[in-house]
């Protein structure tokens, strides 16, 4: 569960700006919005508006660099984006304030961007005192008191100057041997966090690999299903129909020449140049391809046939599914990207409404129709702002202290919130 | 000590402003983010125009919608040698019984840095502009109208100065007087925000 996350220096980030999931001081505002932690509590969702250029964007790249250092996707150069229009300092910061498994950590990494500088995993006690697990500094770690029975294998662990420490401790086996490395919970926890980040962009697609866990599963596939049908899409009906043995092996020709893979049993799910999502189920008794098809009043339609938003919700559909984990928190740019609005409502007060969605979502948007107490409390809208320098500033609207019934679309279309762009003419006009 | 970890903060000055140039705005911005002052005031853009008396009027109309708790309408513009203009603006906000707060800067917006380094006695907007061109280097007029506030030394000195100006006026009006930074009454309200 994000408590809070803040950045210096990196994208449109300048000065270090925070974003906090922290619930502000406010009464008869969606009561049930806020997620019960034992020390902390935390808000269940949070919309990120501001005009074009502002950082929405530049936020969820952020959270997902971070999210790519810590798990190794980006282990062998960083490929940081610092600030470009003051290039005064070469360091970028992120510090992030989670919970996992009832306990809050702060995990704070600087980087020059061609090599981890600096690193630290603490425990946040009461009054935010921090309570340190490690502390890397360059090639250098310190092991505090939590982890000092296993210090040895702990400062025995060698990492390259790209590596998070945090990520080498699970690469060299923290999990399976975790009941002979003391504290090894605290750093299982914060790995599994990071895991559970899960940042997407208006046109990254469903991740296969995840994808493929679900496919076998019906209570994904039903939750698809009503999805769609609630969409009001026309679709009666989706679900992977066989692919003739010839189409298997034409669209998996490359996967099915490496020797190892019939051996591989499961399920591998793939998208090809047309966008269709197609899986090569492997058994002991041989493979079978599929695709993925909606059935519309009883006829089949591939997907490269679907509109761009039913493409797009189908993308959403399995990280919706997943915000029933308490663990689970999802980032979407621009979540209304060839959405209507209708649709990118339900799909908000679905998850902001039922109870048995524990998880976070955090979005961005332009729809102003979404700006509205009817979804969200004061404290879950932020706004992002471009100042005269370049640099992205970021606040919430919590801060100007709203009455419980303001018409937030109007006072923020007034300017009295700020962050909307201030558009000129043509200079011909 | 309790440490306020965790707790988000609501604005305690909230500047609704219309002004004339981005220079300005860029000074403001860099003036509370130089105080720390980010996450106790909100400075909004409102309305950007050249025209002083467009601001004014768009000020008074749009002053009722704007108002919220801890909420002010500033407007800020230079002479620039207008003086008519200039007139009728000041005129028509305080005539509109809107409680809207003025920043004005006689020649203009440049006389303020300068009186940072102790140089008042400019008279003419290219004046002020060349002198500072002089000990800003990264100050240019055309290209690059921004404020380093490194090269703005000495804040207090110059608020001691905008207000001798004001004194001086003894209730004249501030069209009036052959110079003037009345910008110092925001930046002293900002700078006051605890």
């Amino acid at each position: 569960m994000l408590l809070s996350f803040s950045v210096s220096n990196f994208g449109s980030f300048k000065d270090k700006v925070t974003f906090s999931m922290f619930p502000g001081k406010i009464s008869k505002q969606h009561e049930n919005h806020v997620l019960g932690c034992m020390q902390y509590k935390a808000l269940k969702g949070a919309a990120l508006y501001g005009a074009n250029a502002s950082g929405k964007s530049n936020f969820v790249k952020a959270i997902a660099m971070l999210r790519a250092i810590v798990t190794g996707e980006s282990t062998k150069n960083i490929l940081l984006n610092q600030f470009k229009l003051d290039v005064s300092s070469s360091e970028t910061e992120f510090e992030i304030v989670f919970q996992h498994d009832k306990i809050t950590y702060q995990y704070t990494l600087r980087t020059n961007g061609i090599s981890i500088l600096f690193e630290q995993l603490a425990i946040v006690q009461q009054y935010g005192k921090l309570k340190s697990l490690f502390i890397r500094e360059n090639d250098s770690v310190t092991i505090n008191s939590l982890l000092s029975k296993s210090a040895d294998w702990y400062k025995n662990r060698t990492f390259q100057a790209t590596n998070a420490y945090l990520f080498k401790l699970w690469q060299d086996g923290i999990i399976p041997n975790q009941k002979k490395i003391s504290g090894s919970k605290h750093i299982i926890n914060a790995i599994d966090f990071f895991f559970w980040l899960f940042p997407i962009t208006p046109h990254s697609v469903a991740n296969p690999v995840a994808f493929s866990h679900y496919f076998h599963q019906k209570d994904f596939q039903l939750f698809l299903k009503e999805l769609l049908r609630v969409a009001d899409l026309g679709i009666t009906d989706i679900k992977w129909v066989s692919l003739s043995k010839e189409d298997t092996e034409k669209y998996f020709k490359e996967l099915l020449a490496r020797s190892n893979v019939p051996n591989e049993y499961g399920t591998i799910l793939s998208k090809n140049e047309l966008g269709e999502m197609l899986a090569l189920d492997i058994g002991p008794n041989g493979y079978n391809g599929y695709a993925l098809k909606t059935i519309h009043n009883g006829v089949e339609f591939k997907l490269s046939e679907e509109s761009a938003g039913t493409i797009r919700l189908i993308d959403l559909a399995l990280s919706f599914f997943f915000l029933r984990d308490p663990n689970f928190c999802l980032i979407i740019d621009e979540l209304d990207c060839h959405l209507h609005p209708f649709l990118s409502k339900f799909l908000l007060q679905h998850h902001m409404e039922t109870t048995k969605n524990k998880g976070q979502l955090i979005v961005t948007l332009h729809d102003l129709n979404l700006m509205t107490q009817e979804i969200w409390r004061t404290d879950e809208i932020w706004l992002a702002e471009k100042r005269q320098d370049g640099s992205t500033d970021l606040y919430s609207l919590y801060q100007f202290s709203p009455r419980f019934d303001a018409n937030l679309q109007k006072g923020y279309m007034q300017g009295k919130y700020g962050a909307i762009p201030m558009i000129g003419s043509f200079d011909d006009e | 000590m309790m440490s306020n970890f965790g707790q988000r903060s609501q604005f305690k000055l909230i500047i609704q402003l219309f002004y004339e140039g981005r220079t300005e705005l860029d000074y403001l911005q860099k003036f509370i983010r130089q105080r720390n002052k980010n996450t106790l005031i909100r400075l909004n853009k409102i309305l950007i125009n050249p025209n002083p008396l467009t601001l004014a009027q768009e000020a008074a109309s749009r002053f009722d919608d704007l108002e919220m708790d801890n909420s002010e309408v500033w407007i800020a513009f230079d002479d620039d040698g207008r003086d008519a203009e200039v007139k009728d603006a000041i005129d028509l906000i305080n005539n509109s019984g809107k409680d809207i707060h003025i920043a004005f800067m006689k020649p203009c917006i440049e006389i303020w840095p300068l009186m940072h380094n102790g140089i008042d006695n400019v008279t003419t907007p290219s004046a002020a502009q060349s002198k500072l061109e002089s000990i800003m280097p990264s100050y240019d007029h055309d290209r690059n109208p921004y404020f380093d506030l490194d090269k703005m030394p000495n804040y207090e000195g110059a608020v001691v100065k905008a207000k001798q100006w004001q004194t001086s006026l003894s209730g004249d009006p501030e069209y009036n007087s052959a110079k003037y930074a009345g910008i110092y009454k925001l930046t002293e309200k900002i700078a006051g925000v605890e």
